[in-house]
């Protein structure tokens, strides 16, 4: 620990400063500040010390005045989210809800795109913070353009392999609040396959066949574990293989809070480029709408020629 | 996010011509995760009087059970019907003796008083009572709310068109509400009776 004394010509207090190690540099900080301010003013309150104490924290480290400066900031724009990509018979599909989240309350967007197409046959998934994936959604797509001139010429197009290694490297600093899903086909291998990367950069591919990520994604993990191994003889069709995506996304969306709006599909495959679809999931009926009639005098009043909600879905 | 938005609510009360609907959505959840879809956040007090209580669902039952049982002693002591606005002045009070530990919960009282003229009052969670003349809203998502009872509401609406403001306003103010929705429920209040509908939602 080292601590500096800051004192106040007032005389009516002292502010004490102690720093752990980290923070020395804070304290020189404002000692360089109080003696170029004292030079002109003879004296200053209270109040200006606390004023120069916290810009001084803010000024030269950003990252330790978290949890000051958090409330002055403005709400994060967050996609809370559901992501799922699974292997089939021919590829590869993947679904997203399409919901974005402000503040952890308000829907920003109710029909976000979250699926990000690298080229045709590699998707970027999005989950976390949403300027931190659309940045490295950009960076990917920058990167691999350039690459494709310089070295590859036009036909050439990237292997989810080497997507999911840039985006790795991308994330390593850990400053990234995101978590994404890098799916895809190889033409030349002939083999799909599913990558996902976590926060602070480490990259694991999903051998076992489907991957989910997002905060809607822990309600259908063991939906998943479950039910894949043994649907995938029978995913052969991609409706089938398409319906299992939405059906899975739907259960998400149910129970999450920051999951909803429709399903989107996209469907990376050996035999044709991306099939884009948004379906929303039809589910079960809910309780049913006869009105229930209580009366004071033992008399029914029937509320004929109302209109019922005209909401279609 | 802050103790009056853990388990989410959305729910609007709009007076009519000699008739009054009260709204609420249907979630119970914890924070993100949703728990049950038919949660009662609306209860009945007589039979022209309905109270909305938006927060924190343990406070919500736990208050409800003690306005019922002060309801049920006023009754019994005074042998007549408790007002809508005496229940208000209650409800405030109730709030209010626990000022400084608080119920977190922001109520709403929707009823008919004797001559059926309709009253709606709104609180805060220790007790500050507002009485409009046209619509109170409480809940998650109440700025949605406000705007949606604002352009929607006309004065003097018959029941069922109340029923259908009622329901589109709430409908169209939680599907931007990550904390609320997943159905909703309408009370019309009318002198003949009170008829209850469900209504039927995006369940995200």
């Amino acid at each position: 620990h080292t601590s500096y004394c800051i004192t106040s010509q007032s005389k009516r207090f002292y502010v004490v400063v102690v720093t752990v190690l980290a923070g020395c540099r804070l304290c020189l900080n404002i000692k360089n500040r109080k003696q170029r301010i004292m030079k002109q003013r003879q004296s200053y309150s209270s109040s200006r010390i606390i004023r120069l104490l916290l810009l001084s924290i803010i000024s030269s480290s950003p990252h330790l005045c978290f949890g000051i400066t958090r409330s002055n900031t403005k709400a994060e724009i967050d996609l809370g989210t559901t992501l799922v990509a699974i292997e089939y018979e021919d590829g590869i599909i993947v679904g997203a809800d399409t919901r974005t989240s402000v503040g952890g309350s308000y829907v920003s967007n109710r029909y976000a795109d979250k699926i990000y197409p690298v080229f045709d046959n590699v998707v970027l998934c999005r989950s976390g913070s949403a300027a931190d994936t659309q940045y490295l959604a950009n960076q990917i797509n920058i990167e691999f353009r350039s690459r494709m001139y310089r070295y590859g010429g036009v036909e050439t197009k990237p292997d989810p392999k080497q997507v999911a290694h840039y985006l790795r490297y991308l994330m390593m600093k850990g400053e990234m609040k995101a978590s994404l899903i890098c799916a895809g086909y190889d033409p030349k291998t002939k083999e799909s396959s599913i990558y996902c990367i976590n926060p602070n950069g480490s990259i694991m591919k999903e051998n076992g066949g489907y991957a989910v990520s997002g905060s809607g994604s822990t309600y259908i993990l063991g939906h998943l574990d479950n039910t894949y191994n043994n649907t995938t003889a029978t995913l052969r069709e991609e409706e089938d293989a398409i319906n299992y995506v939405v059906n899975t996304v739907r259960l998400a969306i149910e129970r999450d809070g920051s999951s909803g709006g429709f399903v989107r599909i996209h469907k990376i495959s050996s035999t044709d480029n991306h099939v884009v679809s948004a379906v929303y999931p039809k589910h079960h009926q809910t309780t049913t709408t006869t009105p229930k009639t209580t009366t004071t005098t033992q008399r029914q009043h029937d509320l004929k020629g109302f209109a019922p909600p005209s909401r279609k879905h | 996010m802050s103790i009056l938005e853990y388990n989410g609510a959305a729910m609007i009360a709009m007076a009519g011509k000699n008739c009054v609907g009260i709204a609420s959505d249907r979630r119970l959840g914890m924070q993100a995760q949703t728990v049950s879809c038919n949660f009662q956040k609306v209860f009945p007090m007589g039979d022209k009087l309905h109270v909305g209580l938006a927060g924190l669902a343990s406070d919500v039952q736990t208050v409800h059970q003690l306005l019922e049982y002060r309801l049920n002693l006023y009754e019994l002591n005074e042998e007549r019907e408790m007002s809508p606005q005496v229940f208000s002045t209650l409800l405030s009070n109730v709030l209010y003796s626990k000022r400084f530990s608080p119920y977190f919960i922001e109520p709403i009282v929707a009823g008919l008083d004797k001559d059926n003229k309709p009253f709606l009052s709104g609180s805060d969670l220790i007790g500050a009572t507002v009485i409009a003349d046209d619509f109170v809203v409480a809940g998650t998502c109440t700025g949605n709310l406000h705007g949606m009872c604002e352009t929607l509401y006309k004065p003097d609406m018959g029941p069922d068109q109340l029923f259908e403001t009622l329901a589109q306003s709430l409908l169209a103010a939680t599907d931007r509400d990550a904390l609320s929705g997943w159905g909703g429920i309408v009370h019309i209040i009318t002198a003949e009776g009170i008829v209850t509908r469900e209504l039927k939602g995006r369940m995200d």
